[in-house]
């Protein structure tokens, strides 16, 4: 402007004047229109020089009051004005002003710097931006929102542009791609995706970017290793004029429901298979006691296909004889109230409890027969589709029952064929014992015999010898000596005897006797020497005793022979008790039983079993020989009896005899 | 009054001496004895005994066959046979009736008194017999 004036000639003054004039209207007016405030202002004071009409109406003052004022007055941050004026910079994008009401607001200011009538100013033309201000703030933070929003949502989140380059990508894509989220903006996704990725949702993208929205499920390669499986949603982005700006990506790693899912699939198709295939009558019931679902199983029980037997009452399905007891059908008869098959079904509905095998019977009509059937019976209460149900099954263990019946009743015969043969096997032990028992006595018989017949001879020579020596002297110490002689022969002839009759074993002829009458004549033979040893015989006989069939010879050596052995135990003097008593032995036969008791010596327990072996004496002097018991017992077996001795030491020994009433019964019942 | 003739037949050639001797020192009985079977029977041929006292265990031919051939022979057969044996035992004398095949017979050992008690109790029936 300056410069112009400069120019202007004094001949032309006025005319200039007049187009000075003109023009400045003109430079007024527009400086007057701009929407900015405009403000000169010398650098070095400060001073505003001139305003137009914006800054007037920005900042609340007149234009003379602006006038009259420095531009740091304007100012919210007066310091920052002043350098930015030193430094005469042309454009400050944010300073604070002050309106005149006090209110502070964002101005951006574009400077021209000048001379002004000789000095250094500036034009300042400032805009207020404090909406623009408000607008990118809003944009600001809705953007931030969003990412905050899409950075903490389990997808993966873009924003493609119809160009195919990513303008938005949230966090999940450092994961996915393994490159910062900045360096994802602004690619294409053909390069962020990779080949093989791309190949796979590019018709996608193609249906995504002419406007129609894509949803798909694909595997695809994972920067980390490995496939995953993703839903994938591409929303297209449709401006106000219907053209695609881009798309919107909301991708989901579906890779653990879906394996999940198969997980679930193969476990439904396992349970299912075991559903179908248990031999277990298996049915869903309602609490209206109603069936919704059958497993194969139970339709081939029943005869009925499975959706014949939905809505049916469990025991219609079953063919329960007791369904049409009532015409309201099962669950109505008077035994449906004891049905434990109904009871504990529902009892588990309503309760919860589950119950596990227990046993019940139930009838069914099975082509027109009722047929008794055991059952395992075990419920659980499900729940579906909000309705409480029981899962009922039902093994049918008739079969094993029976089975389990018979084989109890095989295995009580079995047990009871045992103890007849351990029986048996004891028996034969026992008879086996005997035989070598009666073996070694027939040998032994048939060695005494011989020794016998070999002693009796030069013992009747002895005995003839000293019959005629003795006759033949009459010197007493020879005749007496003689005597002593013929008596130890005698008692040698004895020893022979008795080893005969062991070894004889002859079977005994029976008559019929009273077993008191015997006892007392065997008694007769040894009574003298009891009184001579002062023993006291008492007799406590059963006087209706019945008769027994006996050898009565043999019964009577037998009782000599214990009140020998008696008497010998009782050297000082003691009490013989005879008792006879009626009875039945251990075959159920009736017997009689004798019992000698004596107050003797007694026998020593480790004696005790031997007391029966033949030659087995504990007598010192010369007047055993060692087959008194032996010869007994053998004479009381022949008769089928038996004989018992207990002894204790100091106190005396008891002998009991027992002997069956008709030994022949016993030879029958052991032939037979 | 004649002596008795007693006839014993036994292998035990001591057992024959001494029955004769105390047989014989009774004065009432001639005692013939034989230790062997087949001299028996030609012993008791030749004499004929009012008795024979006859053993039965002996060697080549025993007392049974004795006593079979003499019964079967009739000049022997009315003999009195009393068998003396140490194969039997006292108390079956009783017990069987004394009787072996229905003939009496003693067992050994035997006291002098006792053959002297068995000849008086068989030789006044034979005497009868014999009437």
């Amino acid at each position: 402007m300056e410069k112009r004036s400069s120019k202007s000639t004094p001949g032309n003054a006025e005319k200039n004047q007049s187009a000075i004039q003109e023009s400045e209207e003109q430079y007024r007016l527009i400086f007057n229109l701009v929407s900015d405030a405009i403000f000169l202002i010398d650098n070095e004071t400060g001073q505003i020089l001139e305003v137009n009409k914006a800054a007037s109406s920005l900042y609340g003052y007149s234009r003379e009051e602006l006038l009259s004022m420095n531009h740091r007055d304007v100012s919210a941050e007066p310091e920052r004005t002043r350098e930015a004026t030193l430094k005469e910079m042309t454009v400050v994008p944010l300073r604070y002003h002050r309106k005149k009401d006090g209110a502070v607001f964002p101005v951006e200011i574009t400077a021209t710097h000048l001379m002004w009538k000789g000095r250094k100013s500036h034009l300042a033309a400032i805009r207020d931006i404090t909406e623009r201000n408000k607008i990118e703030d809003a944009l600001r933070k809705s953007e931030e929102t969003i990412r905050v929003i899409t950075d903490n949502v389990p997808a993966f989140v873009s924003y493609i542009d119809k160009n195919g380059f990513y303008r938005f990508a949230n966090k999940r894509y450092e994961e996915w791609f393994g490159i910062p989220v900045t360096e994802i903006t602004g690619k294409h996704y053909q390069e962020v995706l990779g080949l093989r990725a791309h190949e796979k949702v590019k018709p996608y993208m193609e249906s995504a970017l002419s406007g129609r929205q894509a949803s798909f499920e694909t595997l695809l390669d994972y920067a980390l290793g490995g496939e995953r499986w993703v839903h994938g949603e591409y929303i297209p982005d449709i401006d106000t004029r219907r053209d695609v700006q881009g798309f919107f990506a909301m991708v989901t790693d579906i890779t653990a429901s879906k394996r999940t899912e198969k997980a679930i699939r193969n476990q439904e198709k396992e349970l299912r298979s075991i559903y179908d295939n248990a031999p277990l009558i298996m049915m869903l019931v309602d609490k209206e006691w109603k069936i919704r679902k059958t497993n194969a199983f139970t339709s081939n029980f029943v005869g009925r296909a499975e959706d014949e037997t939905i809505n049916m009452r469990c025991g219609e399905a079953l063919n329960c004889i007791h369904a049409l007891d009532s015409p309201k059908g099962c669950g109505f008869g008077p035994f449906c109230r004891e049905c434990m098959l109904r009871l504990t079904a529902l009892n588990t509905i309503e309760t919860g409890r589950d119950c596990k095998e227990v046993e019940i019977n139930m009838s069914f009509s099975n082509k027109r027969q009722a047929q008794s059937t055991i059952f395992l019976l075990s419920t659980t209460r499900l729940e579906i589709k909000g309705r409480p149900m029981a899962l009922v099954s039902m093994q049918d263990i008739t079969e094993r029952k029976h089975a389990e019946e018979r084989l109890r009743m095989l295995l009580y015969e079995l047990e009871g064929k045992n103890r007849e043969l351990i029986k048996a096997y004891e028996e034969l032990k026992m008879s086996e014992s005997m035989l070598v028992q009666s073996k070694k006595m027939a040998s032994l018989g048939q060695l005494s015999a011989g020794i016998a017949h070999e002693l009796k001879n030069p013992l009747s020579i002895i005995l003839q010898g000293i019959a005629y020596v003795q006759s033949s002297v009459e010197d007493g110490t020879l005749i007496d000596a003689c005597d002593r002689i013929k008596k130890s022969a005698i008692r040698a002839d004895l020893v022979i005897q008795n080893l005969l009759s062991f070894s004889r074993q002859e079977p005994p002829s029976f008559t019929e006797d009273d077993i008191n009458a015997l006892i007392e004549e065997a008694l007769t033979m040894v009574e003298h020497q009891m009184s001579l040893r002062n023993i006291q015989v008492i007799r406590n006989y059963f006087l209706h005793i019945p008769k027994v069939r006996v050898d009565s010879n043999q019964i009577k050596e037998v009782f000599i022979n214990i009140f020998i052995n008696a008497a010998d135990a009782m050297k000082y003097g003691g009490t013989i008790t005879l008792t006879t008593k009626a009875g039945i032995d251990k075959d159920g036969e009736p017997c009689v039983r004798a019992v000698i008791e004596d107050t003797g010596t007694g026998i020593p327990d480790e004696i005790l079993k031997n007391v029966f072996d033949p030659f087995f004496t504990t007598k010192t002097d010369s007047e055993g020989t060692g087959l008194g018991l032996s010869i007994t017992k053998g004479i009381v077996e022949r008769h089928h009896g038996s004989i018992a001795i207990s002894s204790e030491e100091g106190k005396g020994t008891t002998v009991t005899i027992t002997l069956p009433c008709n030994p022949f019964e016993k030879e029958s019942h052991y032939n037979g | 009054m004649d002596k008795k003739k007693i006839l014993l037949i036994d292998d035990e050639e001591d057992f024959c001496f001494f029955v004769k001797l105390n047989l014989e020192k009774t004065r009432k009985y001639q005692v013939f004895t034989a230790t062997d079977g087949m001299e028996g029977i030609r012993l008791a041929r030749q004499i004929k005994p009012d008795l024979i006292f006859l053993d039965i265990v002996m060697p080549n031919i025993d007392g049974g066959q004795v006593a079979e051939i003499l019964l079967d022979d009739e000049p022997t057969s009315t003999i009195p046979i009393v068998f003396v044996t140490a194969v039997v035992k006292k108390d079956e004398l009783s017990g069987r009736g004394g009787k072996i095949g229905g003939r009496d017979f003693i067992a050994k050992p035997v006291k002098p008194e006792t053959l002297i008690k068995r000849i008086e109790q068989y030789c006044p029936i034979q005497k009868e017999w014999r009437r």
